[in-house]
Parts: structure tokens; C-alpha cells; sequence
């Protein structure tokens, strides 16, 4: 045989070999894993009683765990027992233990090689509102190999714990945050530090402002509405357009004059919106007005503006109007399917 | 002669290895970096309407009645905040349709359809009275792009989803699906998870719920190579944002990008060629927009278990993918499309439309070389080697990288068996496909039409 066909032969031999021998080790691997999960199920059948006990009444000792698979099996089981039994005195009993137990253990994982092992650190963190490892999150916020999910991550975190420093970490992320990351950090502030967040609105970024009007909506975060109102006055119709979004969540009723002004807005998504607030709040005032809609040239709105006639007290009357006498094919079209759609409701 | 076409096969596949390698090394890395992640905790925000976009599901279903029951059901247990079934009876010749009736108790409804992609006629629209979210469309027979378009034409929801009639779906493949698009604010318009092979594994009511394996040499074989194209090819392409299949099984689209890009064609790889002019539409529009895949196995399909359907399927994957290869000619190292044309374009069409070309032909060397004898077995031995490196070793890495990184195959034994089938691919699987590939390519040549659709026993107790 040639030279260069035995080298060939053996690269192909070696590779073979190599794969032989991971495949040796992820076996061997994997019966220890299954025995250490059945470790966990078994330890987890022993405590879920006494945990249970303990995050509903708080009278029963609970042992500190000493192996890695009873700290896996305490801290899963106060996870579950926290996702499932949300209540105040709940949380508090499964703080406490968590601060007492489990904080160094977290601490070590934070600063675990994998990012799998650090990011569900982070989120037990989060989830036991352990508060006294602050500090550490604040570390590791700053350091240079924190990857973005990390980051992501962490703000929450901040924001939640209602650090007084989270405003600042804000004004600082890269572009890579995204409006749905804005989004679940708003969620998490307490009232003061959302409020400053609207104080200061005009110094944000466009995306987390968008985010700012979003949350006073998704959130119902009524004091922030005199804010709403003034951004629906706002030159940028994107503005308009949120904020009509959040009133018409929140259900507020907008004065005729104010509404009639979106409905001949040329901007198709704020004509939408006005007619969502109409559908919520049920304005009797504004029938005429929305019939005009039925024919405007955008099916989105033709469609809204039905259902907010469907909504009102005698909807199905005008509807079943617009379908017989209407001289527009699509209006027509339009209120006979709303019509269907309020028989299937009932 | 029989020399320089030796070399040409042995050299053309240790480039192919080469750039497998570098996929294999990106997929590695990608997911021993996720490894042992919650399972739950990155998705719980998304169960909160007020973040997620709801989803249209689209079921076509052209003579499913065996499958159809087990797929909707599946569909109804899914958890996502807020989403639809569109279930499309694309003028079945069996009793889908009334099964759909019975079953889910459906009753006529009018909705103003939308005409935004053109399709063959719509006869009627019902709605289940049992639930709420699902609807059934009956249509003239226009074929599975045809149905798709009538869905996308019905749906009320941002997103459209297709789903193949006998597929099972995951509880939560919407929330792992979705996730890419939610956090990068619908940067993402495509996204598509990883599928998996439901022979073998216990399905009750549309789930689940313990992953077996198959006796069947044939349907193994097929699990290791589903592993291979998923784990190996699609995370390490997605990665780079070159992708070019979000898989015909389950893949979810921003509908505003579907109809802007005309919809489902009447192709036979009708997913394939969506995502190519998805990506061609965004390079000509010099939109921001990304097509990503999500490695966690979230759609469980039924693979053909004998040798003439999976036969049927083998030419008509290929055939599809000629076709829209050749639809899409003009991307083929065009620099104007970036990445795309420069690397994806000739990924598929040197290394998966071409490679079962030259790998029939070094297994038809090897057979000349061994009946020549004397030098030329030297030949035979070398392109053997080659070809167990390009496809044994291959596969036997997928299975090995399945079990380092994502670890769904519970069984040892299982693990045990994929791994020591992978290592006889180069004897019989491989020769076989690549010989079906390759008829593929004849048919499209001949222009021979037709669907070979296989018998479908359903996969669901």
C-alpha cells in the first residue's frame, strides 16, 4: 500500500477511534447521570412534605442540605412551590430559607464556566428575591466577558430589587436590547422608579419610550394618563399611536372633540387605535363617526371600527343596517361577518 | 481516467468534510454553551399576552384522515398565550372533512376573507363550536402551497405557522419557536425548530410522551440523519444567518414577509423555496431581517418505514430542491446578495444537490476498481475511506453530539444502537439515498411530475 493512502487510512482509524472513545465516556456518563437524577427524585420525595410544611405554615425545622443532589433537589422543589403557591408570606418563608441555605451555593454557580449553569443561577436569584447577593450581581455586571443574555438578565434583576442605580445601567446598555428586554425590565420597577423613568422621558432613546408608553398601558398605570394625554398631541404620530394603545388597555374615556381628530388622522394605525378606544369604552356619541369608518380603504380598520359598533348597546342593530342599506360592498361585507361574530359570542 | 476521477471524488469530499467540520465545531460550541439551561425559566415571561404576538397555526391536509384527529388535538394542549388553528381540507378525496365535522363539532360560518395571495376556490369556512381558536377551510384541490396561501389568506394573526397533517407538536414549541423573534423585537421573520422522528417514540393524545426508537433499521437510519441535518448542518448555517430551509414540518413566518414575498409557491420543496425568496427579498429590500433556527426538538413526524416510500420522498426532497435551486439561479455567486449568494447558494448546490452526484460515482469506482483488481484497488480502498469519513463518522458524531449537548434519547440502549447503526451508513443507507437523490435529479430532468405521497398509518394511539 502507497504511502499516502496508509496515512489516510490511519487519520480515518484515529478518528474512529477518538469517536469510540467519547462515545465510551458520554455512556459511562450518562448511567451516572441517571443514577443521580434518581438520587434527586428520591431525596425529593423525602423532603417535598416537610418543605411544604415549612413555605405554608413555617413551623417545621428544615435540614441544611450537604450533598450537591439535595441543594438541586431543595432549591427545585422552593422553585416549584414558589411558581405555584404565590403569596406574600410564601415568598418570605422561601427568602428566608434561601438566604440561609443557598445563597453561597448560588454565589459559586454565578461564576460557574457555563453560561446553562450561571443563567439559571441568575434566575433561582431572582426567583428567591435573594436580595443580599446584590453585590455580587453588581460584579459581575461589570465584568468584560458578561455575555448579553447575562446582562439582560441581570438589569431585571436590578430593577426588581429596586436598585438605586438601575436608571443609570440603563442609560448605559448597548443597542442590543431590544423593546421586549425594555419591556420586562419596566415590569419589574416599583412605582417611584417608574415614574422617574416618565419624568425623564424625553431623555431616553426612542425604543425604551415606546416601551415607557407601552408599560403605562400593559401595567394600567393610571396616574401616568395626563402624561398619555399630552403625547397624543405629540407631532410624531408613532407617539399617537402608543398612546392611544395604552388609553384604549386602560379603557380611558377621550373627550368627542379629541377622538374625532384621530379618526381623520391620514395615519391608518391611529384611525385603529381611536376605534380600539372607542370599542373599549363604549361611546355612544361616536356611532355616527364610526359608521363613516366602515368604508375607510384599510380592512384593519373597517374590521375595528365594526366591532367597536358590535360593542355598543345597540350594535347589532346598526351593524345589521350597515349590511342591508350600506352602499359600500366591503362596509357591507365588513358588518355582516361582525354580525356572525357577536352570534357566535352568544 | 478511472485515476483522475478517483481524485476528483476523493479531493471534492475532503473539502465537503472539511466544511462539515467547521459545522460541526460551530453547532458544539453553540449548544454545550446552553447546556443544562432550565428547560422552563427563559420562557416563562412569554406566557403573558401583552409581550407575545399570537400565532395562526396552518394545518394542510390533503387525504389525512388517519393523522388529522392526532394532529389538531395536539395542536389544542399547546401552551401559547394567544394563537389559532387553521386546519386547510385541500379538496380531499377521503373523509378528512367529515372527520374534522365530527370530531370537533364544526359548524358553517361567513368571514371576509382577504384575497392578499391569489388561490384556488374556497367552498366553505367552518368553525369547531367545542373550540373557540379553531377553524377549517375547504378548498378546491391546488396542492400544499395552494392551501398554505388560503390559510395565510384566512389567518387574523401576525405570524403564520405551517404544520404538516401528521405531525405531533410539543407543548411548548410556539414559546421556543416564537422566542427568537419576541426578544430581537421581529428582527427575526423566520424561525424554524428542530424535528424530530415519532416512529418508536409512545404518543398519547397528541403528545409525547416517552422517546423511543424504533426497531426498524430503515427508520434508525432515518433518526440519524435527521439528527445530522438539524443538530449539525442548520445550527451552525443559522448562526451565521445562512440558512436556507426552515423545515417543511415546523417553521414560523411574520406573515407581513410571506405575502410581501408572494406567499407559498406551487414548488415541490414549497419551504425551501419560501425561505430562499424570504432571504433574496430581504437582501433586495436591505432590510435588517434575520431567518434563525432553534436546535430543541419541538415536532415529532412519522418517516416512512419501507423502502418504496421512503424511496418516493428521497426523489421528491431532491427534486424540490433542484428546483428551486434552479428558480433562484441568478443568487448562484452573485455578490449582490451577500452570504447568501456567496456561500449558502453554492452550499447547496455543490455539497447538497451535487455531493450524492459524486458520491454515486465513487461508489461506482469503487465497484469498477474491485473488479479491475491489481493497482486499482488501492483506488477502491481510498474512496471507501473517504466515504466512511463523509458519511459514517459523520453521523456518528451527530448521535454523539446529541448526547453531549441536547440529551432527549432517554435509553441507553437506544443511544447505544444509533451510534453502532451510524457506523454502518457507508455499507447500506447511504449508497441506497444517494441512489434515490440521484433519481430525483433524472425525474426533474424528465419533467416528471406527480406527488408520491406516502401512505400514512398515523402515529398516534
Amino acid at each position: 500500500m502507497s504511502n499516502p493512502l496508509m496515512l489516510f487510512s490511519l487519520i480515518v482509524v484515529t478518528l474512529w477511534i477518538i469517536l469510540l472513545a467519547i462515545f465510551l465516556y458520554l455512556i459511562v456518563k450518562k448511567r451516572k447521570d441517571a443514577r443521580w437524577k434518581k438520587k434527586v427524585e428520591t431525596y425529593k420525595r423525602l423532603y417535598e412534605p416537610m418543605l411544604l410544611r415549612y413555605v405554608a405554615y413555617g413551623d417545621e425545622q428544615v435540614p441544611a442540605p450537604s450533598s450537591s443532589a439535595q441543594y438541586v433537589t431543595m432549591i427545585e422543589l422552593l422553585d416549584h412551590f414558589i411558581r405555584v403557591l404565590a403569596d406574600g408570606d410564601v415568598r418570605a418563608r422561601v427568602t428566608s430559607l434561601a438566604e440561609t441555605y443557598f445563597a453561597d451555593y448560588l454565589h459559586k454557580q454565578l461564576y460557574h464556566r457555563r453560561l446553562g449553569r450561571r443563567m439559571n443561577a441568575l434566575f433561582y436569584i431572582e426567583d428567591f428575591g435573594l436580595r443580599s447577593l446584590l453585590p455580587e450581581l453588581e460584579n459581575m455586571y461589570e465584568q468584560k466577558r458578561v455575555t448579553t443574555m447575562e446582562k439582560r438578565q441581570l438589569l431585571n434583576m436590578f430593577a426588581l430589587f429596586q436598585h438605586p442605580h438601575v436608571y443609570e445601567y440603563m442609560k448605559n446598555v448597548d443597542d442590543s436590547f431590544t423593546q421586549f428586554d425594555y419591556r420586562l425590565i419596566l415590569s419589574r420597577m416599583d412605582d417611584d422608579t417608574f415614574a422617574k423613568m416618565v419624568d425623564h422621558f424625553f431623555d431616553w432613546h426612542e425604543k425604551i419610550q415606546y416601551v415607557i408608553v407601552d408599560m403605562i398601558g400593559i401595567m394600567k398605570k393610571f396616574p401616568h394618563i395626563p402624561f398619555l394625554l399630552t403625547l397624543l398631541r405629540h407631532e410624531q404620530s408613532e407617539y399617537r399611536v402608543r398612546a392611544l394603545k395604552a388609553l384604549a388597555q386602560m379603557a380611558y374615556p377621550l373627550d368627542v372633540e379629541q377622538l374625532h381628530i384621530h379618526f381623520q388622522s391620514p395615519v391608518w394605525q391611529e384611525r385603529l387605535m381611536a376605534l380600539r378606544l372607542c370599542a373599549r369604552t363604549r361611546r355612544q356619541e361616536m356611532v355616527d363617526h364610526i359608521v363613516l369608518l366602515m368604508k375607510d380603504a384599510v380592512f384593519s380598520v373597517r374590521s375595528q371600527a365594526a366591532e367597536a359598533l358590535l360593542r355598543m348597546p345597540n350594535g347589532q342593530d346598526i351593524l345589521e343596517h350597515i349590511a342591508q342599506t350600506s352602499d359600500d360592498r366591503y362596509a357591507r361585507d365588513m358588518a355582516l361577518e361582525w354580525l356572525e361574530r357577536g352570534r357566535e359570542h352568544d | 481516467m478511472i485515476e483522475m476521477a478517483a481524485m476528483f471524488v476523493f479531493y471534492f469530499m475532503v473539502a465537503v468534510v472539511l466544511f462539515y467540520t467547521f459545522l460541526l465545531v460551530v453547532s458544539f460550541v453553540q449548544l454545550r454553551r446552553m447546556y443544562e439551561l432550565d428547560e422552563w425559566e427563559p420562557y416563562e415571561e412569554m406566557l403573558d399576552v401583552s409581550y407575545t404576538k399570537p400565532v395562526s397555526i396552518l394545518v394542510p391536509a390533503y387525504n389525512e384522515e388517519a393523522g388529522i384527529f392526532a394532529t389538531v388535538r395536539s395542536l389544542l394542549s399547546i401552551e401559547y398565550p394567544e394563537y389559532e388553528i387553521v386546519v386547510i381540507n385541500d379538496g380531499s378525496t377521503d373523509d378528512t372533512l367529515e372527520r374534522l365535522k365530527r370530531d370537533f363539532d364544526l359548524v358553517e360560518m361567513k368571514r371576509v376573507i382577504r384575497q392578499q395571495l391569489p388561490t384556488a376556490r374556497v367552498r366553505a369556512v367552518y368553525r369547531s363550536r367545542k373550540f373557540s381558536h379553531l377553524f377549517v377551510i375547504d378548498k378546491e384541490n391546488g396542492g400544499k402551497a395552494d392551501a398554505l396561501n388560503a390559510g395565510i389568506n384566512f389567518s387574523s394573526y401576525p405570524y403564520v405557522c405551517s404544520i404538516d397533517g401528521d405531525s405531533v407538536i410539543e407543548r411548548r414549541a410556539f414559546l421556543k419557536v416564537m422566542k427568537p423573534i419576541i426578544d430581537s423585537d421581529e428582527e427575526v421573520i423566520a424561525s424554524g425548530g428542530s424535528v424530530r422522528i415519532a416512529n418508536g417514540c409512545d404518543i398519547e393524545k397528541g403528545e409525547v410522551v416517552r422517546i423511543g426508537l424504533s426497531r426498524q433499521p430503515l427508520v434508525v437510519m432515518q433518526v440519524i440523519e435527521y439528527l445530522r441535518a438539524f443538530l449539525m448542518g442548520r445550527i451552525g448555517l443559522s448562526r451565521h444567518n445562512l440558512l436556507l430551509i426552515v423545515s417543511g414540518a415546523f417553521g414560523v413566518f411574520s406573515k407581513q414577509w410571506v405575502i410581501r414575498a408572494g406567499g407559498y409557491a406551487h414548488t415541490v420543496g414549497e419551504d425551501m423555496e419560501l425561505v430562499v425568496r424570504l432571504h433574496r427579498l430581504v437582501k433586495e429590500t436591505n432590510a435588517n431581517k434575520k431567518i434563525v433556527y432553534v436546535p430543541d426538538p419541538v415536532c415529532w413526524t412519522e418517516a416512512p418505514e419501507s423502502m418504496t416510500d421512503l424511496r418516493k420522498q428521497r426523489r421528491r426532497w431532491h427534486r424540490g430542491l433542484l428546483e428551486s435551486l434552479w428558480l433562484h439561479r441568478r443568487m448562484w455567486f452573485n455578490p449582490r446578495y451577500g452570504s447568501i449568494g456567496l456561500i449558502s447558494m453554492p452550499y447547496y448546490l455543490l455539497i447538497e444537490f451535487l455531493g450524492p452526484v459524486v458520491e454515486l460515482i465513487g461508489y461506482i469506482l469503487i465497484v469498477i476498481s474491485l473488479i479491475l483488481g491489481d493497482v486499482y484497488i488501492e483506488f477502491a480502498i481510498l474512496l471507501f475511506l473517504v466515504s466512511v469519513l463523509y458519511s459514517s463518522i459523520f453521523s456518528m458524531a451527530a448521535v454523539l453530539l446529541e448526547e453531549w449537548t441536547i440529551r432527549k434519547i432517554s435509553n441507553v440502549s437506544d443511544v447505544v444502537r444509533l451510534f453502532f447503526y451510524s457506523f454502518t451508513e457507508t455499507l447500506w443507507y447511504r449508497p441506497l439515498t444517494v441512489l434515490w437523490r440521484c433519481e430525483g435529479i433524472v425525474d426533474a430532468l424528465l419533467k416528471r411530475k406527480g406527488w408520491g405521497e406516502m401512505k400514512r398509518k398515523g402515529v398516534s394511539k
